[in-house]
């Protein structure tokens, strides 16, 4: 299959391998290449996950980056990764017929689940150009056809869902609705619409989850997301943690 | 990270350490409970001015016991987060810091790491010269603007 030269007006760039495809991008920033970018890849030799964990990178799968050069004030660059995961939300039901809405959640803050297993993620790294304005690479890995074994966290791939979509389909379906989502968050001055879209499409919303921080872990009722996205965590004395990173879980009915 | 909204003094707490303080002679008395330290100390100036009375200091526990509290947001040679969230010393946790004390530096070279959601922002250092002091601890929540280090 021949690789798209633009998606959403953006131009692509398909490579069939990279050490990481955000490390690419930011390579590129300040360079010849234009502020706005995909960077695909066909697989990755060294796919970067959360704090420097590996990303499991085999053929078939969709490993892009959207490079945004400038994308907002730097204090309103974080807000990005929900855009990016409402986006990729949309994309995937874009591209799955008859795939049921609820099936499809966000965790906290930008994992995408099918059936509460995950099937992306997204990472994003963000630098700041010499003029001083930042430039970020949203990293997203979908699952297309295959998914890593069990870890900490079920992990699924929409071939094994009976949902068979491929790489550039899904680039495509991801392209438009990304445009899409960035343009309604007009550079942080309507997150409040980025927010709801999340939180309308956010799982384990009202339950009980377990959130491991550095060197701890907090047990509490997952209540909401606070205006710039932290999420706020009723503890079991009842004092609310606003909690700006973390990983977390949810806690099983009866475990 | 995490950080609560505001760290809450307990007046009555104080006040009973001091009390203490006042029966017991003691210089200083610090304790710690849920995450925040307290501690009460009398001036140095102890038994020639009763009226002034001892001193209460509360602070997040994480922050160092013996540091006077500066305010650097005003030096010349500041570094100031651009957002709020968590600062790293390193790209990976154990990895080797982006930079230390005494390191020399160029414009744009990234000094730190602030985590906030899951966007890691490396933040480049806007001039050459030298780190003089660094201000946050690896996994400190920080807020907008305020001193990550100092170059000189």
């Amino acid at each position: 299959m021949s690789h798209p030269t633009h998606v959403a007006g953006v131009p692509v760039l398909w490579f069939s391998a990279l050490a990481s495809t955000n490390a690419d991008a930011l390579a590129r920033v300040g360079g010849s290449s234009p502020g706005q970018l995909w960077i695909v890849a066909d697989r990755q030799n060294a796919g970067r996950g959360r704090r420097g964990r590996g990303w499991i990178s085999e053929p078939g799968n969709l490993y892009a980056t959207r490079l945004m050069l400038d994308p907002a004030p730097a204090r309103a660059v974080p807000e990005i990764c929900f855009v990016a995961a409402v986006a990729l939300h949309d994309a995937v039901l874009d591209c799955c017929a008859g795939l049921a809405p609820a099936r499809l959640q966000l965790k906290w803050p930008n994992d995408l689940l099918l059936d509460s297993a995950k099937l992306a993620g997204i990472l994003v790294e963000g630098i700041t150009v010499p003029s001083g304005r930042p430039a970020v690479a949203i990293g997203f890995g979908v699952n297309c056809c295959v998914h890593p074994p069990e870890l900490e966290f079920r992990a699924i791939d929409l071939l094994a869902a009976g949902l068979p979509v491929g790489p550039a389909t899904m680039l495509a379906a991801l392209g438009a609705a990304f445009e899409r989502r960035a343009a309604e968050w007009d550079r942080g001055r309507n997150f409040a619409a980025i927010r709801a879209a999340w939180l309308a499409r956010a799982s384990g919303l009202g339950s009980e989850i377990k959130v491991r921080l550095g060197d701890r872990t907090l047990d509490g009722t997952f209540e909401a997301i606070d205006g710039s996205g932290c999420l706020v965590l009723r503890r079991p004395d009842g004092a609310r943690e606003t909690i700006r990173a973390g990983d977390v879980f949810p806690i099983a009915a009866g475990g | 990270m995490i950080f609560r909204r505001k760290i809450s003094v307990d007046p009555e707490l104080v006040r009973e350490l001091s009390r203490l303080l006042e029966e017991t002679g003691l210089g200083e008395i610090e304790i710690e409970r849920d995450g925040t330290r307290v501690r009460v100390a009398r001036e140095a100036s102890v038994g020639t001015q009763p009226a002034a009375g001892p001193a209460a200091r509360v602070r997040p526990a994480e922050a160092d016991a013996a540091a006077p509290v500066e305010d650097y947001s005003k030096h010349p040679g500041v570094l100031v987060s651009p957002m709020v969230g968590t600062a790293y010393r390193a790209t990976e946790p154990g990895g080797k810091p982006l930079c230390e004390v005494g390191t020399k530096v160029v414009v744009g070279q990234a000094l730190l790491v602030v985590e906030a959601m899951k966007t890691m922002n490396a933040i480049p250092s806007p001039r050459a010269g030298i780190v003089a002091k660094i201000l946050v601890e690896d996994g400190q929540p920080v807020e907008f603007g305020e001193p990550l280090l100092i170059i000189e």
